[in-house]
């Protein structure tokens, strides 16, 4: 069932058993899950079914610190979420990234990669994705023609993504949400207020307006807060009026956190004769699956580096390929995607001018986990938006252990390369000088917000439990790439559809 | 992998001529200055210098005689292997390379014709 909010008598009262904030990948996840059961959802959505300008600037904010994207275009805010333009890169986290790691400040999650393993294969249905396999052996007795550059090596492994078509989630499951009748989606409801009871235990309502001037009330049992890893800081942060501080913020820990994948061309990889090296390669639309490399838990432990991984590119398409920061650079979504989508076709038409069969020269690329940082944060500007919450500021703020670890990364592959025989290595400029830790102007991240309600044990350091509830609240909940508490190498959003389908078995237990 | 590494090792003696680093006079050096896998890969320009990077990084290794010294008879492929699977690596201009196939740059480098 869909209901337009700008539509309702003003001040109206909606209630359900459980409300869902936010229409994303882990929103709309956690409906799907609720749907022919005798729960009322409510879906509550800040945007309409398609894309409304006016509503998308809603999310635009100010960036202090490293070179980064606008905010207005890094996410989308209608119906469907980011998953309206994500590009569908899936690989799940590693065991090791949930672990604490004492060369690792601020790492350990509350929870295993084991706790996830059910709901990652069920995840892997809902964004269209293949078997629940990431082991490449599974994947190569399927295809003799994906040979490892380096089998069996002791410091770099094969780490396997597999490519949703991308799922846009809107249009799959959007008319099974319209047709529910346990699950009631309204668009244009922007949260802007949240009202607990008097010792900030228990939420009692939350407040939703829209840009007609309508506001209203949601009021439910449960409520999850799913609408992206700034947003949901920024909720918290401006939701002040019973917490000065923020809600959940006692230990001034919501905003803070935030990390990205930074996407950063790094190394060049000589190959002495030409070679397509189809394990690794990819064909946008048509590749299933393929692999990065990566560096070994043990060697990672060896060396004190954060997790990563290379892809490659062959030169033909890597020598006219733009930085990411270079080609989303509009405030208008829309037109960023166009720059992204058409930077790329170009470098890829041009490859295939020049006859791109096989390469011996190929560019690798990294995706790095950003270590956790307290400092690089969000916090609230003094500005407000057209709904009069407090704009977002991000400060993005890298630190030189990303560098050091891209670094080492790198020279680990020239090693092990180098030991199979199998090609040499160059290190790219900005690589080239251990004591350098400055970053590149072309230094991009992957659109890829995390940490900022970081999920443990302890209120003390974190904002979330290992539910993803919040500290000290019983009936409020996190869903998303915000609860993460280190970043990993991988696309987030397979995690965060996985850790959504955990939070959502285990309200269905508390429900009964 | 079978294929490549044949593809490899069997080119490895038509591309040792070619990069244009014959005709010196020190025959012991002629034996020791291509490093076979990079000459795949590099130009001779790149080779001298990587060659010349490493005697300014290394200046104690910079003479002729030195690099025959340290550049013992019968470097292999293998040898080459052995140094990288023993860290014994040096980064030149961002090259992740064995000691030996550096100090075989570095002596092919220098113009003892």
């Amino acid at each position: 069932m869909h209901i337009d909010a700008r539509h309702l008598p003003d001040n109206t009262l909606i209630e359900g058993d459980i409300c869902i904030v936010g229409t994303g990948p882990a929103g709309l996840s956690i409906a799907l899950q609720w749907d022919h059961t005798p729960y009322k959802v409510i879906l509550l959505e800040g945007g309409g079914l398609d894309y409304d300008d006016q509503v998308q600037d809603l999310y635009a904010g100010q960036v202090t610190g490293q070179k980064y994207y606008p905010l207005r275009s890094t996410r989308l805010h209608y119906f469907g979420g980011t998953s309206n333009h994500w590009s569908g890169y899936c690989s799940p986290y590693d065991p090791l990234d949930f672990k604490w790691r004492s060369w690792v400040p601020h790492s350990g999650w509350p929870i295993d990669r084991s706790d996830l393993d059910p709901y990652y294969a069920k995840a892997q249905s809902i964004l269209d994705l293949g078997p629940y396999e990431y082991d490449v052996a599974y994947w190569q007795k399927r295809d003799p023609e994906l040979i490892s550059l380096l089998p069996a090596n002791p410091s770099v492994w094969n780490k396997v993504w597999q490519f949703s078509p991308p799922t846009r989630l809107a249009k799959k499951y959007g008319p099974q949400i319209m047709a529910s009748k346990n699950i009631h989606l309204y668009t244009y409801a922007n949260l802007i207020d949240i009202t607990a009871n008097e010792n900030l235990s228990t939420i009692k309502d939350i407040t939703v307006k829209n840009e007609a001037g309508k506001t209203h009330t949601v009021r439910a049992k449960r409520f999850i807060l799913a609408c992206s890893t700034i947003q949901n800081a920024r909720i918290l942060l401006s939701c002040n009026k019973q917490a000065p501080n923020g809600l959940g913020n006692d230990h001034d820990l919501v905003g803070r956190y935030f990390m990205e994948h930074l996407q950063i061309k790094s190394a060049w990889l000589f190959l002495p004769t030409p070679d397509r090296l189809k394990l690794y390669s990819i064909e946008p639309g048509v590749t299933k699956m393929r692999c990065e490399l990566a560096i070994t838990p043990a060697m990672q432990e060896k060396y004190g580096i954060l997790s990563g991984t290379a892809s490659l590119l062959p030169f033909g398409i890597a020598q006219n390929a733009k930085a990411s920061i270079d080609t989303w650079n509009n405030t208008d979504p829309r037109q960023s995607l166009s720059n992204f989508r058409s930077s790329n076709a170009t470098a890829r038409h041009s490859a295939t001018q020049t006859g791109n069969a096989g390469s011996n020269r190929y560019m690798l690329s990294t995706r790095i986990e950003q270590a956790p940082n307290p400092n690089s944060r969000i916090t609230l500007s003094r500005e407000k938006d057209a709904l009069g919450m407090p704009r977002s500021i991000l400060h993005w703020e890298l630190t030189p252990f990303e560098k050091r670890s891209v670094r080492t990364m790198y020279e680990l592959i020239g090693q092990e390369v180098g030991r199979a025989g199998v090609a040499r290595l160059q290190l790219m400029e900005h690589l080239q000088d251990p004591g350098d830790y400055s970053w590149p102007e072309f230094t991009s991240g992957g659109w890829h917000h995390m940490g900022t309600t970081r999920m443990g044990n302890d209120p003390a350091t974190s904002v979330v439990d290992a539910d993803c509830k919040l500290h000290g609240v019983d009936n409020l909940f996190i869903a998303g790439a915000s609860c993460f508490v280190t970043a990993a190498a991988p696309n987030p959003t397979l995690t965060i559809v996985a850790l959504s389908l955990r939070l959502s078995d285990h309200l269905k237990k508390q429900f009964g | 992998m079978q294929r490549r590494t044949f593809l490899l090792y069997s080119a490895i003696g038509a591309i040792s001529m070619t990069t244009g680093c014959g005709r010196r006079p020190d025959s012991r050096a002629k034996a020791l200055e291509t490093p076979d896998f990079l000459s795949h890969i590099c130009d001779a320009a790149t080779l001298r210098q990587l060659g010349a990077a490493y005697r300014a990084q290394n200046p104690a290794e910079a003479s002729p005689d030195k690099l025959i010294q340290l550049l013992k008879p019968g470097i292999t492929p293998q040898t080459v292997k052995t140094d990288y699977a023993n860290g014994n690596i040096v980064t030149i201009k961002g090259w992740v390379l064995s000691r030996t196939e550096a100090r075989q740059c570095a002596l092919f480098s220098l113009d003892v014709r």
